[in-house]
C-alpha cells in the first residue's frame, strides 16, 4: 500500500528528513514517534502528498506518488494538526460539502451516520465555532472517514479527545486496519498507540531510529529507542 | 470542475453570509473614502466632478481590496484541507473568484451612487455603457485579486506581499476603468471602445491563466 524508499525532505537550508525507508501493507498500522521536530508532520505531508520529496521514491497503492492525482487524494484520508473543517459551518454542513467534493452518492445520509458515528448527531445543527476542541477533532475524525479512505494518515489524532474520544479514535482506526485498510500515525501518546499500533518507526533527527513490529519489541527495547530519539532530539 | 465550484461558492457564500467578514468592513471604508474626498478637497463639487472618474475607481478598489484580499485568508487553516480533496483546483479558485466578483459588484453598486452623491457627478451619457464598464473593473479586480490571494495566502509576509502585488499589476485596468468612466462623462467617446476592450482582455487574462495555473500556485 505505501512503500517508502530514501525520502528526503530539505525546507531551506534545514534537512527536515535524512533518508527514511519503510513499507506500509494493508491491514497494518504504524505509530510513528520521535521528539518535536523529528520529521513526523513532514513525513506525514509528503504521504499526504501536501509535500514533494526533495530526493528519494514514494509509491502509493502500486502507483508512483503524484501531488496532480485525483484518484490518489481519494484513496487517503488526512487528519492535521487541526480538524480541517470550518467554523462557520454547522457540523452537518461540514461533512455534506466534504461528501460532495469526494462525489459520495448517498451524502446526506453519509454525512449525518458519520455524525452518529462519532457522537455529534445532537449538534449537527450548531455552528463548529460553539464546538469544544475535542468536538472539532471528532468532526474532524468523521470528515477523515466518511469517504473510507484505504490509508489513514493522522497526525497526533488523540489531541483534545477526552477518554471517551480516544477510546472512539482507537475503535474507529482498529476497524478500519482489519477491514483491510492501513494507518499511519505520528503521535506522543506512547500507551494508546502501543496498544492501537501492529508496528513501530521511532525517527529521530530525521532518521528512523527503530523500525520493527509491536509484537517483536519487548518494552525495555522499546523505551531504550524512544530514550535514544528523544536524547537525540529533534529540532536540530 | 463546475459542480466542485458550485458547492465551494455555497461553502463561501455561507460563511460570508453568517459572519459578514469580508463585505460589511470593505462598505463602511469605501463610504468613509467618499466622505474624507468630500472633506480633503477644496472647492465643492464643481472642482470635484472632472475628478470623479479617478476618485470613485481608487475608491472602488482600495474598498474591494479589504475584501478581495482577505477571501483567502478567513479560512487559511481549513482551505488547506480543501487541497486534499479530489478536486480539480481550478474548482477553488473559480468559487472564490465568483463570491469576490459578487462582494465586489455589491460594493459598487452601493458606492457608486454614494461617490456620485458626494462629488456631484450627474449621470452618464450612457447607463449601459457606464454599468458595462463597472462590471468590467470589478469582475478584473476581482479575478486578479483571487489569483494574488491565492498565490500570497500561506506567505508570511502575505499583508506586504499582497498589496505590493494586486495594485501595480491591476493599474492597466485601472487607467482603463478611470479613462472609460471619463469618457463617458466627456464630450467625446471615441476613445471609449479601445478602453473598454483593454478590460475585457485583462479580465480574460486573470480569469483564464490562474484557472490553468490553480494547481501549482497552490503547491506547497
Amino acid at each position: 500500500m505505501l512503500e517508502a524508499k530514501d525520502l528526503r525532505l530539505q525546507l531551506g537550508d534545514r534537512r527536515v528528513l535524512r533518508g527514511v525507508s519503510f513499507n506500509l501493507k494493508p491491514g497494518r498500522c504504524l505509530a510513528l514517534f520521535g521528539a518535536n521536530g523529528a520529521g513526523k508532520t513532514s513525513l506525514l505531508s509528503l504521504v499526504a502528498l501536501q509535500r514533494v520529496p526533495t530526493m528519494g521514491s514514494l509509491r502509493l497503492f502500486g502507483g508512483e506518488a503524484a501531488v496532480d492525482n485525483l484518484a490518489l487524494r481519494r484513496r487517503l484520508g488526512y487528519l492535521g494538526h487541526e480538524p480541517g473543517v470550518f467554523l462557520g459551518l454547522t457540523g452537518y454542513e461540514n461533512l455534506l460539502l466534504y461528501a460532495r467534493l469526494y462525489g459520495l452518492g448517498d451524502a446526506k445520509e453519509r454525512a449525518l451516520g458519520e455524525l452518529r458515528k462519532v457522537g455529534l448527531a445532537p449538534f449537527r445543527h450548531t455552528l463548529v465555532r460553539s464546538y469544544s476542541a475535542g468536538m472539532r477533532q471528532r468532526l474532524g475524525l468523521a470528515r477523515t472517514l466518511m469517504h473510507r479512505p484505504e490509508l489513514l494518515l493522522l497526525d497526533e489524532p488523540h489531541q483534545s479527545l477526552d477518554r471517551r474520544g480516544q477510546d472512539l479514535l482507537d475503535r474507529l482506526v482498529t476497524e478500519h486496519c482489519r477491514a483491510g485498510g492501513a494507518a499511519l500515525l505520528a503521535t506522543h501518546e506512547t500507551e494508546r498507540a502501543l496498544g492501537l499500533a501492529t508496528d513501530i518507526m521511532v525517527l529521530s533527527r530525521g532518521r528512523v531510529s527503530y523500525l520493527a513490529p509491536v509484537a517483536e519489541t519487548p518494552r525495555a527495547t522499546f523505551e531504550e529507542a524512544m530514550a535514544e530519539a528523544l536524547g537525540g532530539g529533534g529540532l536540530c | 470542475m463546475l459542480k466542485a465550484a458550485v458547492w465551494l461558492f455555497w461553502k463561501d457564500l455561507s460563511l460570508e453570509l453568517r459572519g459578514r467578514e469580508l463585505l460589511l468592513p470593505a462598505a463602511v471604508f469605501g463610504l468613509i473614502i467618499a466622505m474624507l474626498y468630500g472633506f480633503a478637497f477644496d472647492g465643492g463639487q464643481q472642482a470635484l466632478r472632472p475628478m470623479f472618474p479617478g476618485l470613485l475607481w481608487l475608491g472602488i478598489f482600495f474598498s474591494s481590496f479589504l475584501a478581495v484580499g482577505r477571501a483567502f485568508g478567513v479560512e487559511a487553516e481549513a482551505g488547506q484541507q480543501l487541497l486534499m480533496a479530489p478536486i480539480d483546483r481550478g474548482a477553488i479558485f473559480l468559487a472564490k473568484l465568483a463570491l469576490n466578483i459578487l462582494l465586489t459588484l455589491i460594493l459598487t453598486a452601493v458606492l457608486t451612487p454614494a461617490f456620485a452623491m458626494l462629488l456631484g457627478a450627474p449621470l452618464p451619457r450612457s447607463t449601459g455603457l457606464f454599468i458595462w464598464t463597472l462590471v468590467l473593473g470589478v469582475v478584473g479586480f476581482a479575478a486578479a485579486g483571487s489569483a494574488m490571494g491565492a498565490l500570497t495566502a500561506q506567505t508570511r509576509l502575505r499583508e506586504l506581499l499582497l498589496p505590493a502585488l494586486l495594485l501595480p499589476f491591476t493599474s492597466p485596468l485601472l487607467l482603463g476603468a478611470v479613462n472609460a468612466t471619463a469618457a463617458l462623462y466627456g464630450k467625446s467617446s471615441a476613445q471609449l471602445g479601445s478602453w473598454l476592450w483593454l478590460m475585457a482582455a485583462f479580465d480574460g487574462i486573470f480569469i483564464l491563466v490562474p484557472l490553468l495555473l490553480f494547481e501549482y500556485l497552490t503547491e506547497v
